[in-house]
């Protein structure tokens, strides 16, 4: 399996303050993984990294096998912001807002073409947009919004998909679907998912490894060798609950 | 009425008035959606030492304006992307130091006289065919700008930090936009004046960001509104003998005030 992300030897510092060190991961393709982590573990600044808004102090980052600094496919890589990210702050259609995901892929000039305009269309109906495409962002439920921000971040044909934290804030039923649509992805697009999350039952049901992550890599292996040993009690400086065990 | 139509200064108003109209909305969505709406506030007021210092070179106060403008925005995005400041603070640091020393290279240049009050307020009537030249150069500009790069745009618009992050080029593009922001305040000052330009890239924004049920149509009610307030102002203008740029901005203040309240009661 082709190495999608490999970080070696990888610290990040913003001035005095480590804020990452010693990551040395790997990313394969087909992966579902999830990254575990109480606050400040570091868990977004390691999604930023591999999406390039962060340039590590020390160590390398090749993503597709490409030093990170040198990789230009950055479409390659989809994206789902804490919340959604902005999106739903100023009048948008989801039309709109999904193909502003497919800007990264065709770059800021060009023309939208009929592929282009079907890819989108498809996108949505494999996450049931279809009936919302010409209401407003800002008026859909967080669930429905959560799902245009996946859309735009597969409007891409991304070969990864990160996301940080992206069900926080959607009732149960919310996160079902919402994790329901992730599995299919995974499943039938054969997209490789990267998860940041404090659901620890869903990492439990769902993904097939899990990292453990308190600025350094704590843990690495299976759901089920993460909750069997003591490892998130470690992580988390107290004994954690999950769900459904 | 048609005494007006008559002289070719209310002519050259009258088209410089459309043209700004239809203008400062294509550039102020953009900035509303970013949370920049003060930019154009800010740049007017450091157009002052633009105008100074043009009068004080002996250099065509046109010309080193739009250079001293598009300076102090790229200067104001580049301090707001290195030194994390708030861009709402930035920009009133940056409006007052432009107003200082514009005040200031003011008080050294005898060029000034009596056109103070129209370079503060707005003046149809002194409008020039140099200035309706620029006017339809920053207009050619932003037109074509937002044309081939709209859908660029617009994704910087909705979402900086997304767009940032899939690796859409924001800070280039955003480097050209600003410089025609500046070009766009450089153009709109001839109309409305330095103490009121802000208003009218962001009055006609946020009436589009009311009513508009996407971002295209935002972008159209925008220039919609824009055009239709610089035409009923400059009416209102000459009917009630009001200063135009004011009137102008009045107008759409009143019609902002209608659509929040028929927008409260609606719902």
């Amino acid at each position: 399996m082709t190495n999608l992300v490999e970080m070696k030897g990888v610290e990040l510092s913003f001035g005095e303050k480590k804020v990452l060190e010693d990551i040395n991961l790997c990313i394969r393709e087909g992966d579902f993984l999830a990254i575990l982590g109480p606050n400040g573990a570091g868990k977004t600044s390691l999604l930023r990294l591999i999406l390039g808004t962060y340039r590590p102090t020390r160590g390398e980052i090749f993503l597709f096998g490409v030093p990170a600094a040198r990789f230009k496919e950055r479409y390659r890589i989809g994206y789902v912001p804490q919340k959604g990210g902005q999106l739903g702050s100023f009048p948008a259609t989801v039309w709109e807002a999904v193909a502003s995901g497919r800007v990264a892929r065709t770059g800021i000039w060009r023309r939208f073409t009929p592929k282009d305009e079907e890819v989108i269309e498809k996108t949505c109906a494999a996450l049931d947009l279809l009936p919302l495409l010409h209401q407003k962002v800002s008026e859909l439920s967080g669930g429905q919004r959560q799902r245009v921000a996946i859309a735009r971040a597969l409007a891409s044909e991304p070969d990864i998909l990160l996301l940080d934290e992206a069900a926080e804030g959607l009732d149960a039923p919310g996160e079902e679907l919402f994790y329901r649509y992730l599995a299919e992805l995974h499943k039938e697009r054969k997209v490789t998912i990267v998860m940041v999350t404090h659901d620890i039952g869903a990492v439990s049901r769902r993904v097939k490894r899990v990292i453990c992550l308190n600025r350094r890599i704590v843990f690495e292996g299976t759901p089920a060798e993460c909750l069997s040993n003591n490892h998130l009690a470690e992580l988390y400086g107290a004994p954690v609950y999950v769900p459904g065990r | 009425m048609l005494d007006m139509w008559q002289y070719g200064f209310f002519w050259r108003g009258i088209i410089a008035g459309l043209l700004v109209g239809f203008l400062c909305p294509l550039v102020g969505v953009f900035l509303v959606a970013r949370r920049y709406s003060f930019l154009p506030d800010a740049l007017a007021h450091v157009s002052l030492t633009g105008i100074a210092l043009g009068l004080i070179l002996h250099f065509s106060p046109d010309i080193v304006t739009v250079m001293v403008l598009v300076a102090a925005a790229w200067l104001t995005e580049w301090l707001r992307n290195k030194a994390s400041v708030y861009a709402d603070a930035l920009l009133a640091v940056v409006m007052a130091v432009g107003l200082a020393l514009g005040v200031i290279l003011i008080s050294k240049s005898r060029g000034f006289g009596a056109d103070l009050s129209s370079y503060l307020f707005g003046s149809l009537l002194t409008v020039r065919l140099q200035d309706l030249k620029t006017i339809t150069v920053a207009l050619v500009l932003v037109l074509g700008m937002v044309a081939v790069f709209y859908r660029g745009l617009l994704a910087v618009a909705l979402d900086e930090e997304y767009a940032q992050a899939v690796g859409i080029p924001v800070r280039h593009l955003s480097l050209v936009f600003i410089a025609l922001s500046a070009l766009t305040v450089a153009a709109a000052i001839k109309v409305a004046g330095v103490l009121l330009t802000g208003a009218l890239v962001v009055i006609p924004s946020l009436l589009g960001a009311f009513l508009g049920r996407s971002f295209a149509g935002t972008l159209k009610v925008a220039v919609g509104t824009g055009v239709l307030l610089s035409l009923l102002g400059m009416h209102l203008a000459y009917w009630g003998d009001l200063p135009p740029g004011p009137a102008i901005i009045l107008l759409g203040a009143g019609m902002l005030v209608l659509v929040i309240l028929g927008r409260r009661f609606a719902m």
